[in-house]
């Protein structure tokens, strides 16, 4: 049972991420250009499905306090409501909590609503009320008012049997039938269908030998109320039917006959005595349906059957009493809030797959290559012409599977900037900056990974352009620009790579005080003038910028190495250009792709090892480059730079004695040069992707594994985590700058 | 009504799970707009011998009713496209389907909706609905 249940909650958290994205969406869009019909009715569906959902998988906190916002933007639409900041302010705060608990459920940690948005939430709605307004919310129906007893149904019930509980629809189960008399109980029914029941979709014929099967059944009809053949509506009903019924069945179960039926037609149901009276009973299902309007109920016996359907209304059933436990039980205690997970991806209309399929099947179409690349060999091999062209076909055809699932990863950038609407306009709106927000290239698609956490490097870079790169509005109009500020979201190709940009036409860098701030930190020597890139790489130094700095220097720096560490750890690298007074843009440039990689394959200690190309700068051979010990710690000097030297062999504890020639792979770790000393290089390779099972997690220096050309497994090494691991790590001297004085360059 | 081979196929499928006298598998078509919704009635009424064909809007379900074979329509009544009511007046306009039964699965009460929109609703069902009830409902108003 749970497991179904998992299943249904599983679901309807991916629904309700994509719905909360839409109706983000549409509260924003409200906000811009008010009362757009199909928009509105869009927004508010977003929020009504979600309450549905969420009540159906038995969320009854959730369909509750959704049923707030949708109750206001149900004003919304009827036009009784207006439209402005606070409002819209409200409810996308109210949408943030509505995610946070959708959130925290789907991680088995519920938080409850939030008290002070529920009475918000409220307050809005007490402004503009409106008479049809319902007066509670559906989800949480007041307890089913006891079924109105309308006619003395159950007195008259009485004589032998048990009375059936009334309030029998708020039991889980049906209750169980009272036992059956041991002899049949005879009933006579009057029934007058309404005129329309056929139009309803009810069929009187089925109705009949549902009676039938109950027990043994007479039928009379009353033609009476037949009009003249030429004034027949072949599709009104005017038979007026005389039933009775001999059966061992309980009442219920024939109330439970004209379940439908009740709504439009005169029924009444007694039962014959032993004397041959007639015993009236309830009408029919009145205690089988929910809380029918009252006032229907008492009219009902004056419905005729040539009356107008003024008071037609369905049968009804409502929700029971606690929905949270409806469906499944599972009860939702309180517990500590938890912050609600990063970047939702947003949604399109696709088949969703597991990505963990998704990858393996990558993985597999991988192989698949290889495996055909080595069954290309067979080509050379004397008497295999016959079967070139197969292998031809097969070689082909698996590359093409391969590039095709590669493109089931990508995603369109999309995901990701729609997202940051949202955002600056929250950040608009606490710093007072009027900002304007471009978006371009949206549909530019990416790697689903690199989308996925792109997401907070990139409102770390808006973040800190609202609020310290662009000015406020009387400095911009007193330095010649537009009152408001500009942000500008942009994705391209750039040759093999996509480049993303967050642009904005703030102060710009400021050069001075970088420097005079790396003089400080002893990141300059001081009396030097750093080149551009110098001062630019600056602000990337992890503990560059302090908090005291960042308005000094127009912000530019906070954290922003863990901007670049994200976008390195997606094999990207970051580039900044700035003009000072013009504004600036970082410039993320990533590849296509997180599954396949242009690597280095090396070797060291007989094992051969997959370097990804992006993580080394250079490679340089260490035959001839002197080698020399700073601060205890072995280093080389590469162009007259002393750049610390980490040794492969010795991390993995290798026997034997390393090769006259080595090779060094110069890296970049935590914005120090260091090498890698391998073996030997064998060349480059594109490998596919594979990543570690689960017994190997926690191999830091290795991030996957990939399969050579040959068959063979590779592992492919982190050089980064290489680093950090070895030793020197720890104790990192400062790099050395040696200009002049030691330039022993190697070439 | 549905073809012969169909109809034989799907009494081979319901096999000895069913239980009715005369049964037959019968076609319950259900919209909303909610997949989550739809996969949870999905399963509710697998327990029913009723083959369940789920659609998420009012146009998708008119395109199955043109050309399917059905015996009950279960929808929400917010939808995109085309939405309950209007598959409601739409249903009651074609030919083949004017009398078919037509439950309402809504979180909307039936007192929120115009009765003259309301006129051709053979039962109201009000979300969140007890799976039992749903299924009580569902073998009440498909024709026997």
């Amino acid at each position: 049972m749970s497991s179904a249940e998992d299943r249904f909650r599983e679901m309807f958290y991916e629904e309700a991420r994509e719905l909360l994205i839409s109706l983000e969406e549409g509260l924003m869009e409200l906000e811009r250009r008010r009362g757009n019909r199909a928009h509105l009715d869009q927004t508010f569906r977003a929020a009504h499905s979600l309450k549905g959902a969420a009540a159906m998988v038995g969320l009854g906190a959730i369909a509750e306090f959704t049923h707030g916002i949708e109750a206001v933007l149900d004003q919304i639409r009827s036009g009784l409501m207006g439209v402005d900041a606070e409002i819209i302010t409200c409810l996308l705060e109210a949408r943030d909590h509505l995610a946070a608990m959708v959130e925290a459920e789907a991680a088995h940690s519920p938080i409850p609503p939030s008290t002070e948005l529920v009475q918000r939430l409220a307050g809005l709605l007490g402004g503009a009320t409106r008479s049809a307004a319902k007066p509670t919310p559906a989800p949480e129906p007041t307890p089913t008012p006891p079924p109105a007893p309308p006619v003395p149904a159950v007195k008259a019930r009485q004589p032998k049997r048990e009375s059936p509980p009334p309030a029998r629809r708020q039991k889980k189960k049906a209750t169980p039938e009272p036992p059956a008399d041991p002899l049949p109980t005879r009933y006579q029914i009057s029934l007058r269908p309404g005129p329309d029941v056929l139009k309803r979709g009810i069929n009187l014929a089925g109705i009949f030998d549902e009676l039938r099967e109950l027990g043994e059944t007479t039928l009379v009809a009353d033609v009476g109320s037949v009009p003249p053949l030429e004034l027949i509506d072949p599709e009104q009903s005017y038979l007026i039917w005389s039933i009775t019924l001999a059966t061992e069945a309980p009442p219920e179960r024939i109330d439970e006959v004209f379940l439908f039926l009740a709504e439009d037609s005169e029924i009444t149901i007694g039962r014959l005595g032993a004397d041959g009276r007639l015993v009236p009973l309830g009408g029919p299902v009145l205690q089988s349906i929910g809380p029918l309007k009252p006032p229907r109920r008492a009219s009902r016996a004056k419905v005729a059957a040539t009356e107008p359907q003024a008071a037609l209304v369905a049968p009804v059933v409502t929700p029971p009493a606690h929905p949270a436990n409806g469906v499944n039980g599972s009860s939702s205690a309180p517990a500590p809030a938890r912050p609600a997970t990063v970047p939702t991806p947003r949604p399109h209309a696709r088949i969703r797959v597991d990505a963990g399929q998704l990858d393996e099947l990558v993985g597999l179409a991988g192989e698949l290559v290889v495996v055909t690349d080595n069954l290309m060999a067979l080509r050379e091999i004397r008497g295999m012409e016959p079967w070139t062209h197969a292998l031809e076909s097969l070689e082909r055809v698996s590359r093409q599977i391969r590039d095709t699932t590669l493109d089931l990863r990508m995603v369109p950038v999309d995901e990701l900037f729609s997202r940051f609407p949202r955002v600056v306009r929250d950040l608009s709106d606490r710093s007072g900056k009027e900002i304007d927000l471009r978006i371009i290239g949206q549909e530019t698609r990416l790697d689903r990974t690199i989308v996925e956490r792109l997401g907070d490097p990139m409102v770390h870079l808006i973040r800190n352009a609202v609020d310290h790169a662009l000015e406020l509005p009387d400095e911009r109009l007193a330095k010649g620009k537009p009152r408001g500020g500009r942000i500008t979201l942009s994705a391209g190709h750039e040759g093999d790579r996509v480049a993303i940009r967050v642009e904005d036409d703030g102060r710009g860098l400021d050069r001075e005080k970088i420097v005079r701030k790396g003089i400080a930190l002893g990141m300059v020597p001081n009396g030097t003038s750093p080149d551009d890139p110098r001062v630019v790489s600056l602000i990337f130094e992890p503990g560059f910028s302090t908090r005291d700095s960042v308005t000094d220097m127009s912000g530019r720096g906070v954290g922003l190495d863990v901007v670049r560490d994200a976008v390195r750890a997606l094999r990207g690298g970051v580039s900044v250009e700035s003009v000072p007074g013009k504004g600036t843009a970082f410039v993320f440039r990533l590849p296509l792709t997180l599954a396949l990689i242009d690597g280095l394959l090396v070797e060291t200690a007989g094992g051969k090892f997959v370097v990804p190309l992006a993580q080394v700068e250079e490679c340089v051979s260490l035959a001839g480059v002197r080698s020399a010990l700073a601060e205890g710690r072995p280093c080389v000097a590469v162009r007259g730079e002393l750049v610390p030297m980490v040794s492969l062999r010795n991390l993995f504890g290798a026997d034997g004695v390393a090769p006259a020639r080595q090779e060094l792979l110069l890296t970049r770790h935590a914005g120090q040069r260091v090498g890698v000393a391998v073996d030997r290089l064998l060349g480059r390779v594109q490998a596919v992707i594979q990543s570690l099972g689960e017994g190997l997690h926690g191999l830091g220096r290795f991030s996957g594994a990939t399969i050579l050309g040959d068959g063979t497994v590779s592992l492919i090494l982190d050089l980064s985590a290489v680093v950090s691991e070895s030793r020197f790590a720890e104790s990192a001297p400062r790099p050395i700058h040696t200009a002049g004085s030691r330039a022993e360059s190697y070439r | 009504m549905m073809g012969g081979l169909a109809r034989g196929i799907l009494e081979h499928e319901g096999g000895s799970a069913r239980v009715g006298s005369k049964s037959m598998s019968k076609t319950v078509l259900h919209a909303d707009d909610s997949a989550s919704v739809r996969r949870w009635v999905a399963e509710q009424l697998s327990a029913l011998d009723v083959k369940v064909v789920s659609v998420s809007d009012g146009v998708a379900a008119l395109e199955v009713l043109r050309d399917t074979p059905c015996d009950l329509l279960l929808t929400d009544l917010e939808m995109p496209n085309l939405d309950g009511l209007g598959l409601l007046a739409a249903v009651r306009d074609l030919p083949t389907h004017r009398f078919l039964p037509v439950l309402v699965l809504s979180s909307r009460q039936p007192s929120d909706v115009d009765p003259e929109q309301r006129q051709g609703v053979t039962g109201w069902l009000v979300k969140p609905v007890e799976p039992d009830h749903l299924r009580r409902w569902v073998k009440r108003a498909l024709p026997r």
